[in-house]
């Protein structure tokens, strides 16, 4: 028998939420779990993430008032399948999400409630509001020692949670910022995965960080542990039961990105430590890969002089897409969707194909606004009132806009006199953007219908920003079972290894079902990986 | 608006610690941060400084003016961004301790003059921070820690203010001043060894 470091019944390879879930259920079944992480940071990409699971038919529902069901779920699920969507996956979780979601408030200290945010296709069948959940504020100190090595959240440097817009919080007022603070509260990503550590930790979960794992250790076709590299150099360990795979997609991994994706990803969200780790080790030992070509796709911003872990820091949009006076144009000026809809599929527009001109016509995009907009809404880093930014372009006149950004001044002359009578008249003739519940969500609250989404770009100056097609992260990577195994291309399973998260082929194929989509199966199926190893027999 | 201070002694003549001073370049990058700067004239310059705030890296311009030199013991400045809703001023004072002045030690953290709730909460909320800042910047305390107070020639003060304007101001002035703290101990401690060198 070869010699290992130190040996352990389940070792997960990750400590976002899909890893510390799986960690949690398999320590709860009864195994030893080892969570290592690459990174001197706790927490992953969902660290950095608003926090928000996806959980249909959630006990906590009722609480903004709705009712869901199995039934309406899968519909809403097979509504957006496009034939991409991994059915069998798809009951599979229905069926779990809630009782894990119950779970995790019985095994941690986290306490979740229902949001009014709408499934990101609230018009289709069986769309419907609060199946996304957010966590309550975390008292991160909590952690002890841990504390600092909890992954801060560079878009959330305050303690928020998705609930604060519910609720009309004014996040701006320092009394309510600055109790939160003195309390050592965290909110968004870090507040879920402060409370998942914590709920680890106190199981006896054990966690090591600066541990890069790179390859998996086959005998006989089982996985049965682990190499890669520590501080101290090589590490091998041992795992008696599982392997559990939770490391992330492969967005900072160029090569994969080319190879892989359906079109260019010009940044990521996540930190950079995303290099496809996972996929790379799953593949090695005949895992079947999947959906592969696709992302969480997201428009941002890319504003210099921010960084984060030492490379330029990618934003979201949100705001400046949804609210009025505001419209994305690609090089000719065009408008090419609706640009207050759900920001992955608004993301996978910018990667549209033109079979004539072959090449894709949305890239680069901009955000067009008007003095209106700047004086109202926020727009990025900027607020209203602050001096104006030098990465937005300015100009008095359109034609000067479009030719300081290099887009056919014409073309955009013309898409913005469209817009304008569209949104003077209330409806968006193009792409009916605002009539979504959706749209409406993220639009101007003061205002009413399609007005929250409509505004005409008239007044002077004039501003524009690049938007870049940038994702969350990676959705494809090795196939996995109903109960988280990860599959053999040849067929069958490889036996010790299983996989969840966003290293894993995300069953809902190209769909964004709702805020947390990602999240919630990761910490889902996580949790199948977990319970599923635990159950295991110890192989040594 | 958040505000500190932080004196200590060195062991040479005030002239010393003048003609060092006098200088931008001698001590610039001496500052949290200091990227580069440019200087414009004798007394406006440009400075570009990185700060960090939750992980998350900021590059920021400011424009300098210093508004006194009073030569050997005085320069006064003010600071305006260029690009962000952030104004400030500073002055660094010098004393000579052998003609006898005895100047006020200073080293502490002003809380903002604001409502009561408000500076109750920014008072615990800036201990905690304070906790925080000097924990994640471990060879700043260090080196505060080993300028013990001497029977020196000369005091250095060094006092910032900053404030941060617009909608954000007032949450961003909240978790401004713990980290102005170390800044400023920073500073002065690192022109203090470079004098003495």
């Amino acid at each position: 028998m070869r010699s290992w470091n130190e040996i352990v019944d389940v070792i997960v390879v990750g400590s976002g939420a899909a890893g510390v879930s799986a960690a949690i259920a398999a320590q709860h079944g009864g195994a030893e779990a080892l969570v290592l992480e690459r990174s001197d940071k706790y927490g992953g990409t969902s660290a950095v993430s608003g926090g928000v699971p996806w959980i249909p038919n959630n006990h906590h529902m009722h609480e903004v008032g709705v009712s869901d069901s199995r039934d309406a779920a899968l519909t809403y699920l097979k509504a957006l399948s496009t034939g991409g969507m991994d059915m069998d996956l798809a009951e599979v979780y229905v069926d779990e999400a809630p009782g894990v979601l119950r779970y995790i408030e019985e095994n941690t200290e986290l306490v979740f409630r229902s949001l009014k945010t709408p499934d990101y296709h609230p018009e289709h069948p069986g769309g419907t509001i609060g199946r996304s959940v957010s966590p309550a504020l975390f008292p991160a100190n909590e952690l002890g020692e841990m504390r600092s090595q909890l992954r801060p959240a560079p878009c959330f440097p305050i303690p928020v949670t998705m609930a604060d817009m519910d609720d009309g919080i004014d996040l701006l007022d320092p009394a309510i910022v600055g109790e939160r603070l003195s309390k050592g509260l965290v909110g968004t990503g870090m507040a879920l995965m402060a409370g998942l550590i914590k709920g680890a930790v106190d199981k006896g979960v054990q966690f090591r960080r600066n541990i890069r794992i790179l390859r998996l250790v086959l005998e006989d076709g089982t996985v049965v542990g682990v190499e890669g590299e520590g501080p101290d150099g090589p590490v091998a360990i041992g795992a008696r039961r599982a392997v559990i795979l939770a490391s992330g997609g492969f967005e900072w991994n160029p090569e994969l990105v080319q190879e892989n994706l359906r079109g260019p990803l010009e940044g990521p969200l996540s930190p950079p430590f995303n290099e496809g780790d996972g996929l790379i080790m799953a593949g090695e030992v005949g895992a079947r890969i999947a959906n592969s070509h696709e992302a969480w796709w997201m428009p941002m911003f890319k504003i210099p002089g921010d960084e984060y872990e030492g490379v330029q820091l990618n934003r979201l949009t949100v705001g400046e897409r949804a609210s009025p006076h505001s419209i994305m144009v690609n090089r000719k000026g065009k408008r090419f969707v609706n640009e207050a809809h759900n920001y992955s599929d608004v993301g996978r527009t910018m990667q549209n194909f033109d079979p004539v001109a072959f090449d894709h016509p949305n890239l680069p995009a901009y955000i067009i606004v008007d003095s209106d907009f700047m004086e109202r809404y926020p727009f990025a880093t900027r607020f209203p009132g602050d001096p104006i930014p030098a990465w937005l372009t300015s100009a008095s006149t359109l034609q000067e806009l479009a030719a300081k950004i290099e887009v056919d001044a014409n073309g955009l002359e013309e898409t913005v006199a469209r817009f304008n009578i569209d949104a003077e008249a209330g409806r968006d003739t193009e792409f009916s953007r605002g009539e979504s519940v959706y749209d409406r969500y993220y639009g101007d609250p003061t205002r009413d219908g399609t007005s929250k989404n409509l505004g005409p770009i008239a007044r002077a100056p004039f501003y524009a920003a690049r938007v870049y097609c940038g994702a969350l992260g990676t959705k494809g990577g090795p196939k996995i079972s109903a109960k988280a195994e990860v599959l053999n291309v040849r067929g069958g399973r490889i036996p010790g290894l299983y996989a969840a998260g966003n290293v894993s082929a995300g069953f809902t194929g190209m769909a964004y079902p709702g805020a947390g989509g990602t999240l919630g199966p990761g910490m889902v199926f996580g949790h199948i990986a977990g319970r599923e190893a635990a159950s295991s027999i110890n192989r040594f | 608006m958040p505000e500190v201070e932080h004196s200590t002694q060195v062991t040479v003549p005030i002239g010393t610690v003048w003609n060092f001073v006098e200088d931008m370049g001698n001590w610039a990058p001496f500052l949290t941060g200091y990227q580069r700067h440019e200087v414009i004239n004798r007394d406006e310059s440009i400075w570009v400084v990185k700060g960090e705030l939750g992980g998350l890296s900021r590059t920021a311009e400011f424009k300098v003016h210093v508004t006194e030199w009073r030569e050997p013991e005085l320069v006064t400045f003010t600071m305006e961004g260029i690009h962000e809703p952030v104004t400030g001023s500073g002055e660094f004072r010098a004393f000579d301790l052998s003609a006898g002045e005895k100047p006020t030690l200073v080293e502490q953290t002003k809380v903002p003059e604001t409502g009561n709730l408000l500076s109750r909460l920014w008072s615990r909320l800036s201990r905690w921070l304070l906790r925080k800042a000097t924990k994640s910047n471990e060879n700043l305390a260090i080196q505060a820690a080993n300028r013990e107070p001497i029977n020196g020639k000369t005091q250095i003060i060094f006092k910032l203010k900053v404030n941060a304007g617009g909608a954000t101001g007032p949450v961003l002035n909240l978790l401004l001043t713990p980290m102005l703290q170390p800044v400023a101990e920073d500073l002065a401690n690192k022109i203090a060894e470079a004098v003495e060198k």
